[in-house]
Formats: C-alpha cells, sequence, structure tokens
C-alpha cells in the first residue's frame, strides 16, 4: 500500500514535483476517444483535422484533464478530490510531451477533513501553456 | 449565428448507466494511469473503496444526458466551437457496480465580445446520482465557447 501524505508537512507556498508525461501518440487519442465515447474526429483524423484548419490531430483537452487528475491523484497518494477545474488555454499536439507542476495554495480543516488547494498547470515541450486550474484536495 | 436564449433552464432527459470495471480500467489505460487501484479490486479495497473506484475525469463520459444530442439540439456547429473548461464538484465516490442517474441542464448563456468576433458562452451542468442510495455524487460544470 502506498504511503499517505502527512497533512502536516505540508506547507502553503510547497511545490510539487514536476512530472513529464507522453508523447501523447495516435494510439492514445484513438484510446481515448473509445473510453471517453468523445469520436470527434479531430482527434485521429489527421485530414479532417486540416479542414478545420488547424496543422493535425490535437489532444482531446478532457485527456488532458484527466492527465492533470493523474498527476494530482499520485502526489496525494489516496487524497480524494473534492473540487478540480480547468481552463484550455492552449491546444496539445498529437506526439507533445506535457509537463506538470503544481503549488499548494491553500491549507485548510474543514468539518474535520484536511484540505489543500492546488494550482496546476500543463506546458508542452516547447513551453506553450495548455491548461490551468486548481483543485480543492481531501488528504 | 446567435444561440436561441429559450434554452437557458432547459433540462435534457436523464439517462442511467451502470459502471463496470473494465470501463474504468479502458479508462484508466487510455489516459496511461497505472494506479493499481483502477486494474486490481484489492488495490481498491486497501484504499477504502468498496470497489474499483473512478478516475476523476470518468464522469466525462456522462457530460451530457439524454437521447437527443446536446449540440444538435442546441444548434451549436462544432466548427464554431471551442471547449472553454471544466469543473468537477465532487460530494461522493462513485465504484465499478453503481447504477448512477444523470441530468443536464443549460444554465446559462451569455454574449460576449472577442478578438475573433461575437461569441455565446453556454454553461451546462450534468448532476450525476447514485441511483440506490439517491445520493447526489458530482456535478460537472461545462463551459463551451461558440462563434457567432
Amino acid at each position: 500500500m502506498r504511503n499517505k501524505l502527512n497533512f502536516e508537512e505540508i506547507s502553503e507556498g510547497l511545490e510539487l514535483p514536476e512530472v513529464k508525461k507522453g508523447p501523447i501518440y495516435r494510439q492514445q487519442l484513438v484510446d481515448y476517444a473509445s473510453a471517453s465515447g468523445d469520436y470527434n474526429k479531430l482527434h485521429y483524423d489527421e485530414g479532417f483535422a486540416k479542414q478545420t484548419g488547424i496543422s493535425g490531430c490535437i489532444a482531446h483537452g478532457m485527456l488532458v484533464m484527466a492527465m492533470v487528475g493523474s498527476y494530482l491523484t499520485d502526489w496525494a497518494k489516496g487524497g480524494i478530490l473534492k473540487n478540480f477545474k480547468i481552463r484550455f488555454v492552449g491546444m496539445t499536439n498529437e506526439n507533445d510531451t506535457l509537463s506538470f507542476t503544481g503549488k499548494v495554495i491553500k491549507k485548510y480543516k474543514e468539518n474535520g477533513d484536511n484540505l489543500v488547494q492546488i494550482e496546476v498547470m500543463s506546458k508542452t515541450q516547447d513551453e506553450r501553456i495548455t491548461t490551468t486550474g486548481s483543485a480543492i484536495i481531501t488528504i | 449565428m446567435k444561440l436561441d436564449r429559450n434554452f437557458i433552464g432547459y433540462e435534457f432527459q436523464s439517462s442511467e448507466i451502470s459502471i463496470t470495471r473494465w470501463e474504468i480500467a479502458q479508462f484508466a489505460n487510455a489516459i496511461r494511469d497505472s494506479n493499481p487501484i483502477y486494474y486490481n479490486l484489492n488495490e481498491g479495497k486497501k484504499q477504502g473503496f468498496k470497489d474499483i473506484p473512478c478516475p476523476p475525469t470518468f464522469y466525462t463520459k456522462f457530460t451530457f444526458s439524454g437521447e437527443k444530442n446536446f449540440f444538435t439540439t442546441l444548434g451549436i456547429d462544432y466548427k464554431k466551437l471551442l471547449d472553454g473548461g471544466r469543473e468537477y464538484k465532487y460530494y461522493s465516490p462513485c465504484v465499478a457496480g453503481d447504477t448512477i442517474i444523470y441530468q443536464t441542464k443549460v444554465q446559462s448563456i451569455d454574449e460576449k465580445e472577442s478578438k475573433r468576433g461575437k461569441m455565446d458562452i453556454v454553461i451546462a451542468i450534468t448532476t450525476g446520482k447514485n441511483k440506490e442510495t439517491k445520493e447526489k455524487l458530482w456535478d460537472s460544470i461545462c463551459t463551451l465557447i461558440v462563434f457567432h
């Protein structure tokens, strides 16, 4: 079993270790289309994607949010998300590798729960920000 | 084209679905999350779940309820559509074996001006409940940008 995070050792301003995930290959976009039921061809049919005026296939925004979710739950080691919010600020292209960073911006107790609020972001290998967001996690 | 404001407050029919272990494993694999709690029942139980739990964004499968397609009902052209963002509020965990009922409501449609011209900001909220316990499980708040 994974070791739980120690709430007492978390402080406001604490930076979560950076994690890289990817590259996001076409296979993953097909797998995600099937697992999520989002079959918009923009994500796996290059010809169709180009017709809409973009240079190639792009990742589903919700796939990137899911990857941010994994980043947070991996860090929280069994902590449960209470709130999770993402804004899509840039496209994640096929074959991009994303790096995830986060920071504890608030630590508090509410109704007996130990809570932390995290600010989180994903960037591509060429430093383009693709998502920004925040989460509240029960530790 | 501006969206029809009569859809503000519109509720789609609710949908019912049973969550399976296989679908959770399929989803976890697609997002390349190797956490054993999504694949192995014993690992889920060790973390205090009664079965395999859903990953946080698993409910993206249930973003829109009802038989009628959300986008065609509102008259949204996919080529003018951008996904603005998503918020989840989690009230209670959902695990494999649970049957859920979820329903989508159009919360608001507001016009905004952008560099690309006029657009409508659509906020749709989908609420999931456990069919058996009636417990509220999550709210998914979906922000869509639709250019005129």
